[in-house]
């Protein structure tokens, strides 16, 4: 390989290049819409060709592919201070290996989990009933409170790791930067609009 | 734009085409890819019929516009350039002979292909020569005759590769 200077081998790879994608379960070329699979025990995203989405084992959970809004959840600022979230992104799933809900939150160094108080959320799902009906480790309640937001939607947890993704290219300094906060605005305008592409 | 403007345009090709292969995201890359084609299809069609114009003409002409510093570069990305890789790779090399016989250093034999470029180097002194500068030089030269070149193997100038190339040298003589 050489290092520097041959720019037209170099211009001419890049534009001849095709990206592909790959079955994470068996190597196969997948196009570029195709199946989420959570590894349950490792809570671990893989990308799936429909063959492997249909017959992978209790192992894996398929991810929904459609987020909704869910503009009627009821959930006070007091509430919301209690879960201890330092940001105003936060999503909310059941976890099989953890047994029981989990709060995770974007944050520079990729998701964190934050601990959550067990009598504090079966008060806001006996009040939001929709809750109990998100599908365990594959569905997550998700909450934007930036900008002085109320938002609330039912989505796929491959669309929470996408926005811990762009929470974590896009974070400056300590306080994250206004880039960090302008890509979760076009997040959610996406998600809003139902235009957040699968894949 | 004159010849330096030229080499930086070159120099920041490359680094761009870096930044977009690092991009984490593939579809952000595919909408630079497309519009990089189609914009190169465009200039490379127009190039060619500039080219076949210029061939009917008169044959200087087109020595003239291949060796133009701000015209070169673009028929080398568009395959239009009236040497092949092979040609302008011996050319380069034997434009080295000299400054690399300066040096003690003694070019055995070239091989040159479409994307690949091989030289066997005999220097008088390995342990006095300063190995990665001459490497450097010669790929340097050899990339900017031939930007297409996707390797380069330049061969005698390690210790190892030294015998071995002697040993190939006795071989032939």
């Amino acid at each position: 390989m050489i290092a520097r200077g041959n720019w037209v081998r170099k211009l001419c790879r890049f534009v001849g290049a095709e990206e592909r994608e790959h079955c994470d379960l068996c190597g196969a070329v997948i196009p570029a819409s195709h199946a989420h699979l959570i590894e349950v025990a490792r809570r671990r995203l893989l990308c799936a060709c429909a063959a492997c989405a249909e017959t992978a084992g209790a192992a894996y959970r398929r991810v929904p592919l459609e987020a909704h809004a869910l503009p009627g959840l009821d959930l006070s600022d007091a509430e919301w201070d209690a879960l201890g979230i330092p940001i105003g992104l936060a999503f909310f799933v059941h976890s099989t290996p953890d047994g029981g809900p989990v709060a995770l939150y974007p944050s520079p160094a990729g998701a964190m989990q934050s601990m959550l108080s067990l009598e504090g959320w079966n008060d806001i799902v006996a009040r939001n009933p929709v809750l109990a009906t998100l599908e365990p480790d594959v569905e997550a309640l998700l909450i934007n409170r930036t900008d002085g937001r109320r938002e609330y939607f039912r989505a796929p947890i491959d669309h929470c790791f996408a926005l811990t993704g762009l929470i974590r290219r896009h974070w400056q300094g300590l306080a994250g930067g206004s880039e960090v906060w302008q890509a979760a605005s076009h997040f959610f305008d996406a998600l809003r609009t139902g235009e957040m592409r699968h894949g | 734009m004159n010849d330096g403007a030229v080499a930086e345009s070159l120099r920041r090709i490359e680094a761009l085409i870096d930044a977009l292969d690092n991009l984490p995201d593939p579809r952000a890359r595919q909408p630079a890819r497309a519009l990089l084609e189609l914009v190169l299809d465009l200039h490379g069609l127009a190039l060619a019929r500039v080219m076949a114009l210029a061939a009917g003409e008169a044959a200087p002409l087109v020595a003239r516009l291949a060796d133009d510093p701000q015209v070169r570069p673009v028929l080398l990305l568009h395959g239009l350039h009236p040497d092949e890789a092979e040609t302008r790779v011996r050319n380069a090399v034997e434009a080295l002979r000299s400054p690399l016989a300066a040096r003690g250093v003694t070019v055995l034999s070239v091989q040159a292909g479409a994307s690949r470029a091989r030289l066997h180097l005999l220097p008088a002194d390995p342990a006095g020569l300063d190995a990665e500068g001459v490497r450097g030089e010669i790929e340097a030269a050899l990339v900017d005759a031939a930007p297409e070149l996707e390797e380069i193997n330049i061969l005698g100038l390690d210790g190892v590769g030294a015998e071995s190339t002697s040993a190939m040298a006795g071989v032939t003589e």
